[in-house]
This record gives C-alpha cells, structure tokens and sequence, in this order.
C-alpha cells in the first residue's frame, strides 16, 4: 500500500522483482564472474619469471581485471534489456491498458519501474565489489581503492546507459523501436558525423576525414567504450582517472535530465500509440527525415565507392544524385510505412514532402560538388593556427616559422585542382604519387584536416615551386630529422640497446646487438651526419631514384624519453606516457652518412661498407623473395 | 457516480468519441451498447482514466477519474482482452491485487472459491481456458470490493451457468453495497435482464441514454387491422418501421404509445394492439434510424 505523497509502489516493485528475476540473475553472474571470480584466480600466487616483481604483478593483474570488469558494453546491453523489460507493458495495447487501469499513477508507474531497473544493474555491481573486497583481503592485496573506482564508475555509468534506455523506451511505441533506438542513440553523432565526412571525402577534392572532436562524447556508448578499457594501463595517471570521474559525472547529471525528460514523455503520452514505432508524434518527421538523409547518403558513398571509386577516380555527379534520391526516397517511404503500420503511404501530401526533400538533399549535394561551402579552397589564415601537422614524406610536427611553409603547399595544391584531377582521371592506376595529409590546429581548438595525392612525375618536379618540391624543402630538414626518429626531448634521451642487420656471407643478413655505449656513440655520429646534411629520407614514390643511396640494413635503437615528451608517428602527435617511455628509432642508413659508417666500422660492427647492401642491391640480391633469414647475436 | 461530459476523442484524424455526455447514477447496472465500432470501449478506456481525452473530463463521485489513484481504487475493471502476467498464477495475481486495492478483501476471496471450483490457482493463469481466465479476473475484481465496476463485453467465453452465477455475485453487490456497474455488451437479452440504464453508442456519439422502463415506453410495437384500403400513418406518429402482412400493419413508433394508440381509433382499424419490444429491436430500429445499415434484417 502506498502513501498519497508516495511515488512508490510496493506491488509494482516486487512484480518486477519476481517477474525479470532471470534477467538481473544473469546480470548478477556476469557481475561476479567479471570481477571477484577473476580477480580470485588473478591474485593467486604463482611462481613467476625471474626480474618480475610479485607485488608489481598483483597489482598490474588487479587493474587489468578492473579495466575489464569496466568495460561497457554488458552494462549498456543489460541496461537496455532491463529498461525494455520493466516497461514492457507499454508495448502492447492490453497489457498497456490493463496497467494504467489499476490505481496507480503514471508518476507512481515511472518511479517504481525505474527504481526497479537501477536495482537490477547497481544491485549486482555492489555485491561483486563487496564480494571483491573479501576476495583482495583473502589473497592479501589491500588496494581496495581499484574496487571503490570500479563501484563509483560503474554504477555511474549504470544509472546513465539506463536512463538513456528509458527515454528511448518512451520514445519507441514497441520492442523493437526502443531497442534500436537505444542502439542509434548511443552511436548517433559518431555515425552522423562518419556518414557526412566520408560524404564530404568522396565529393570535396582535399576533404579528410573529420576528426573526433569533443561532439564525441553525444555518443556514450562509443565514449565510454574507448575511455574505459583502457583506464587503469601500466603508468597510468590521475588524470586518466580524474577524465574518466569527469565523464561519469556529466553522464550522470544528463540521466537526471533524461529521467526528466522520459518522466515528460509518459506523462503526456498516448497510450493508445503502444504498438507503434514512434509515439511521440513531433519526432515522426525526424525520424523520416533522419532515416532518409543517413541512408541517401550511405547509399551515395557505397554506390560511388563500388561503381566509381575514391574521389581521385573520378565522380560522376548525375550519378550520385540518383544514388542519393534512390537511397533517400525508399528509406524516407520504408520509414513512413513503419509509422503508419501500411504499406499504402504514397499519399500526395507525403509525395510533395518527399520531393521538397528530394531538392534539400540534391541541392546538398550539388552545393559540395560545385564547392558553395568552400572546403576545397578553405586555407586558414596563418595568425590562427596553433599547431600544424604534416604526414608525407614521414611525419612532421611543423615549427610556427614554417607554418606558411605548409600554406603554400596547400595553396599550391588548391591553384593546381584542375590539372591534378585530370592527371588522376587519366593515370590513377599507373603513376608516381604521394600522399600528403594535413592536420591544423587552430587556436580556437578546432581541428582541420585535408589529403592530397600528388603526383611526382618528373613533369610536375621541374617546377621550383611545385608542391612536392615544397614538401620536399620542408622535409629535409635536421630538426624535422632529430625529432621523428628520437622524440621532441632528442637531447634527453638515453639508450637501452640497439641492433643493426649486417650482410656476412652471400645474402644472409646477421642482427648484431648494440649494447647502451655503442648506441650512445653511433646516435653521436648519426647526429652529426644529420646536422650536416648527409641524412635524407626519400619518399617511396621516389625509391626508384634513391635505391642506390639507401641502405636496406635496418638501423634500430631502443632508448627511454622523460614522460610527457612529444613525438610524431604517421597518424599524429602524442605525448610519451608512463607506458610510453620506451621508444625505438628504425633508421636506413644512406650511403652518405660517413661518420656513422665510420663509427660503425670503429666498433667492428662492420668491418667495410660491403658489410651494407642499398635497395638496389636487395632488390637484385633477394630478387623479391623474401630476404634470408637474418641471425642475431 | 460517473459522469462524462462532452468527451472528445481523437485517434490521428478520426474521430472516435464525438461529444459524449454519459451519466450513470449511483447503485444502477448501466449497459452501454452500440454496433461494433462505435466508441463503446474508448468510452470505457476514458472513465477508467486509461486515455487522455481530447476534450471534456470524466467525473467519479465528482472527483476526475485521470491519473487519480484514489479514485482509481474504487473501480475495478474487467477488459475485453484480458492480461496477466506472463508465469503469473491466481495467488500471485491476488497478491498484486492486494498490494494494489487497499481494501481488498482476503476472506471474500476464500469465501469466493467455492464459486470457481474448476479453477486451479496455483496454475499459471495463461495456462487456464478463456472462460476460466475470466473467471479469475471476476474473482479478484469482485475482491477489490469496489464502488464501481466496469466491465468491457465480459461474459463471453462463460458458460450459461458461469454467467447466470457471475451475475448473481455482482447484483448481490449491487444490492448490499449499492456497486455501480457499467457494462458494454453485445448480449442486449442478457443486458435487458439486468440493466436499469441503457445508453446506445453510435459512430462515436450517444444516440440516447434513458432508464431502461422509459425506453422501453418511448418505443412501442403497434399493429393495427383495417377492413379495407391502404393504411396511412397519420403524420403526428413517429414512424420508425412500418411493414404490413395482408390488412395487418405493424408499426414501430417512437413516442407515447397511449397517444399513438389514440390517434389509430380514429382511423377506424378493427384492431389496434400494443406489443412490448426487446431491448434488441429498440437496438435494431433505433440504429436504423440512424442510418446504421440494418435494412436486412428490419422484418
């Protein structure tokens, strides 16, 4: 019996409770499956590899069992199925009817259902981290604070994935809605914005594909997912944990308002839409409309991808326009029939707004094609860019003077479109290119990228101010050298070991292992032969050129940076962590690096140059098979 | 007890419920009847506070039935589709009753069981037949001891001795408790035997609603004999049907029939006769007034 002021009720709780028993006792097993079973045959003590730490290897298995026990997608699963479950009665017209006929409000229906779900989630999750706790104190690990993170964040997250469950639930008018809903919900914005970019890349000559921006965090689960697996890895930080807090917290805060706004919905909803797909009739246009725009443009880029290929291949916009009304229409009339329950919605009225969309969409289109939103010619202005980042003949971290440097490429690349397409429509499948990829950062935060092929014909490299030859001229550069085999902290680096691959007898190569001094000595000399320009690293579209001048022996050294030191690798920046701090250089020599030869040659690692083949040579020599087996020592 | 006023109902562009006024006094059994289609079950769906109306309010005892939990609590409901819970036997059910209707009544229920012998409550109730599945919720209803009782075309599926005996069971509470029942049936014999009020649904609007003497006052089967000619209505007579069989005429008017009776002895008939008329002919001549396609079977 329930109190007037009470939105509670009793009977509604234990009904649940006894009617989805199967599914929190699934949730529950996989709870203490998850954690405390885990983390009892993880913290058994075991005889270990001699250097290994026991303590050391406790701990780093207790943060791995917790980083998986985490991971959202059994939570954000069972979330679903529990908020579907306890409002089950809203999808079908008797059970529907039958509920609402019993002296309970729609507040009192609400609370009870949703009180009953978080039980099912947070319930279990509480017994595994008391269970865990016995568990530590009986394999005598006394880091319980894992577990309280574990607890805090989990069930943070619990409360998030099934408020955003039940708002879909209120949304949808049966089962199968409110289940792809939740599913849609969660991946919305990456999905929209992966749709609309590979669009943009298809149709815009130089568009890159959009990079995450902090929109990211409109999709929980596909956040949640790549923040979480990886919270508690070898060195991580407080501010890793602090970020995850963060995260949660805000989830949190935008349940509160979900079980608000779901609260809204099923007050005012009519209980005679259960059965249907949408029963809020306002979202029926942006279901339509939604549906239709994802799938006219899904539609394009495959046809355009299969039909076609990339954008260098060409594009035919008559044909993209039809793909983009085909997938469009039959999506914007599949969806209408799924709202009226009929085959038959072919009615004038949806026609004409089928056909006011039909020209949104095309004009879209035409808009990018003719470049009316100006991506292809978009150049930033150079006071605005906070960092630039270039990846083409190897990456590039670019320094403030060489920022307009880059621009010229870019506006190289820009005044020359027109040729370039023409060059890729007529030889795409049998030319010398390259792949050149900026990123900028502006100050604002904002991140643009563009890529580009450029051909490197010997047409196109006459010209002094080709952008090739710019790429080139900002390439060769020391610093620019330094910084990508040895880290932006080059000057404080300090070795571990190293190896190089030695020619001895006919074509079998030997890895010969470089101990700390010798790697000290050789990056010494490397260095110097940087610094005065005997160092070059070629693009691969030039390989035929430089074949004779690089070497194929592999040059390897191990050494440790400070943490927080930057680096470049092809797909960005990054910052060494903890477990970071460990970086390893691969170097092919060229054949003018003398003092690193000479070096070489001091330590009897080679006894002459004959010791190294070039590329050349290798492709002779190994007539491409693979090389022999190389021996190391 | 209830009293709907200018209810007004929408189901996208149709309209279901058109203005509808229903008044069911305390302690009477009120049938609501009317071809399929007509609004009958919405009606039903808006006074016990299942949908929002578009326009107009459902009083109980004054109070507005929507989204009142106390109020709610003095009605019971039987639908015309029933739900249980899925896995759910006849003691479960009546736990979550009791946990529901403050007053539920354990003893009665006991008390009860000697009226449902056949049913097995510790069997999952999905499992029992239709008739036996209405009989739970009739058992469990009658426990709420409620002060309304609403019931959506309840009695088919039992059979002839079931419903005699379900009947007996509500009109008892009728009498000792002054329950209200409203009922929607299309069994208009069996309703004629219990109703005190009639209200006849049509296309979403109530034809009429009067007190089941008064109806059965307003409409009458009148024959009438001549020696010879063709027999003309006088115009002042409300002729619902008029069909002859040789010099015998039968008509079926609307009005007082004294006065009808009157205005035919001046025409010289050899015979004028008043005859009663079944709940189910006022249904079948009403509803042909109102253009309900019952021509057929008019005779």
């Amino acid at each position: 019996m329930q109190s007037k002021t009470s939105y509670f009720s009793k009977a509604i709780f234990c009904k649940n409770m006894t009617r989805f028993w199967p599914l929190w006792g699934a949730y529950f097993l996989i709870c203490m499956i998850k954690l405390p079973l885990r983390l009892f045959y993880a913290l058994k003590i075991r005889d270990l590899e001699p250097g290994v730490v026991l303590e050391e290897y406790r701990l780093s298995q207790l943060e791995n069992v917790v980083n998986t026990a985490l991971h959202p997608l059994l939570l954000f699963l069972f979330a679903a199925i529990a908020a579907i479950a306890v409002f089950s009665y809203l999808y079908q017209q008797k059970s529907c009817h039958m509920l609402h006929a019993f002296p309970v409000c729609r507040e009192t229906l609400f609370f009870t259902n949703a009180l009953s779900g978080i039980c099912f989630l947070t319930i279990p999750q509480a017994a595994a981290f008391l269970t865990g706790i016995f568990v530590c104190f009986f394999r005598h690990m006394t880091q319980l604070e894992y577990l309280m993170h574990y607890l805090v964040l989990s069930v943070g997250m619990a409360f998030f994935a099934f408020a955003l469950a039940v708002c879909m639930v209120m949304i949808a008018g049966n089962m199968v809605a409110a289940a792809v809903f939740d599913l849609i919900a969660n991946f919305l914005f990456v999905g929209c914005q992966t749709v609309v970019s590979e669009l943009l890349v298809l149709m815009s000559y130089g568009m890159d594909e959009v990079p995450e921006s902090f929109g990211v965090f409109l999709s929980p689960y596909y956040y949640l997912s790549t923040l979480f697996p990886d919270l508690f890895q070898i060195g991580w930080s407080e501010t890793d944990l602090s970020k995850a807090y963060v995260a949660v917290t805000v989830y949190f805060m935008a349940a509160l308002l979900l079980f608000a706004l779901s609260m809204l919905v099923y007050r005012r909803k009519h209980l005679e839409t259960a059965g249907d797909v949408l029963t809020v009739s306002g979202l029926k246009p942006v279901f339509r409309w939604g549906a239709a725009f994802c799938a006219g443009c899904l539609v394009t880029i495959c046809g355009q991808f299969w039909l076609v290929g990339d954008y260098f291949s060409g594009k035919n916009l008559l044909l993209l326009l039809i793909l983009m009304l085909l997938g469009s229409g039959i999506t914007f009339f599949l969806a209408e029939m799924l709202l009226q329950k009929k085959f038959f919605v072919f009615c004038r009225k949806k026609l004409l707004e089928w056909g006011i969309g039909a020209a949104i969409f095309c004009g879209f289109l035409i808009g990018v094609d003719f470049n009316v939103f100006g991506f292809e010619t978009w150049l930033p202005k150079e006071e605005d860019l906070e960092m630039v980042f270039v990846s083409g003949i190897y990456p590039i971290r670019v320094e403030e003077e060489d920022f307009s440097q880059v621009l010229q490429i870019h506006e190289n690349l820009i005044e020359n479109k027109t040729e370039l397409q023409r060059y890729f429509q007529k030889y795409q499948d049998n030319c010398r290119k390259t792949t050149l990829k900026l990123v900028y950062t502006m100050k604002d935060g904002r991140v643009q990228t563009r890529s580009y092929q450029i051909p490197v014909e010997d047409y196109y490299l006459a010209k002094e101010d080709y952008a090739f030859n710019l790429l080139t001229e900002l390439s060769d550069c020391p610093e620019y050298y330094l910084r990508y085999h040895f880290t932006e902290a080059y000057e404080a680096i300090t070795f571990v070991d190293g190896s190089l691959d030695v020619l001895r007898q006919e074509k079998y190569l030997e890895g010969i292992s470089l101990d700390q001094e010798q790697c000290r000595q050789i990056y010494a000399a490397f260095r110097k032969d940087i610094e005065e320009g005997n160092y070059k690293i070629y693009d691969y579209a030039l390989c035929d050129q430089s074949a004779d001048r690089v070497y194929y022996n592999t040059l390897s050294l191990t050494y440790h940076v400070p943490r927080g030191s930057g680096y470049v690798f092809y797909g960005g920046v990054g910052e060494a962590t903890e477990a970071e701090t460990l970086q390893a250089a691969a170097i092919s020599l060229t054949t003018d690096c003398e003092h690193t030869l000479q070096i070489l040659k001091e330590l009897g690692i080679l006894e002459s140059e004959k010791n190294l083949i070039t590329q050349e040579e290798a492709d002779y020599l190994y007539d491409e098979e693979l090389p022999a087996a190389t021996v190391y020592h | 007890m209830v009293k709907a006023e200018q209810i007004v109902k929408y189901f996208g562009r149709f309209c279901a419920l058109d203005h509808v006024d229903l008044h069911v006094p305390k302690g009477a059994v009120y049938g609501l009847v009317g071809p399929n289609g007509a609004g009958k079950s919405t009606m039903i769906r808006h006074i016990m506070g299942i949908y929002r109306p578009f326009l107009g309010r459902v009083l109980i005892d004054g109070e507005p039935v929507y989204e009142h939990e106390a109020v709610k609590r003095n009605i019971a409901y039987i639908p015309d589709e029933l739900f249980y819970f899925a896995q759910a036997n006849t003691m479960e059910m009546k736990r979550f009753y009791a946990g529901l209707y403050p007053q539920f009544d354990e003893k009665m229920f006991e008390q009860l069981r000697e009226f449902f012998p056949s049913i097995d409550t510790r069997r999952r109730i999905r499992k029992l037949s239709k008739g036996m599945q209405k009989q739970v919720l009739f058992w469990l209803s009658l426990c709420c001891n409620p002060r309304l009782m609403v019931l959506d075309e309840p009695i088919d599926g039992l059979d002839p001795v079931m419903r005699r005996q379900l009947w007996n069971l509500i009109l008892e509470q009728v009498r000792v408790r002054e329950m209200t029942v409203l009922i929607s049936s299309h069994n208009l014999r069996e309703l004629e035997d219990v109703c005190d009020y009639v209200g006849m649904m049509h296309q979403g609007r109530l034809l009429l609603e009067h007190s089941l003497c008064e109806l059965q006052q307003n409409i009458s089967k009148v024959q009438v004999a001549f020696a010879e000619g063709t027999f003309l209505p006088p115009k002042e007579l409300k002729v619902l049907h008029l069909s002859n069989l040789g010099r015998v005429y039968t008509l079926i008017l609307k009005g007082d029939p004294k006065q009808a009776v009157e205005k035919l002895q001046k025409l010289n008939p050899l015979l004028v006769d008043v005859l009663p008329l079944s709940l189910e002919e006022i249904f079948i001549y009403e509803l042909g007034g109102a253009d309900y396609a019952v021509k057929d079977i008019l005779f």
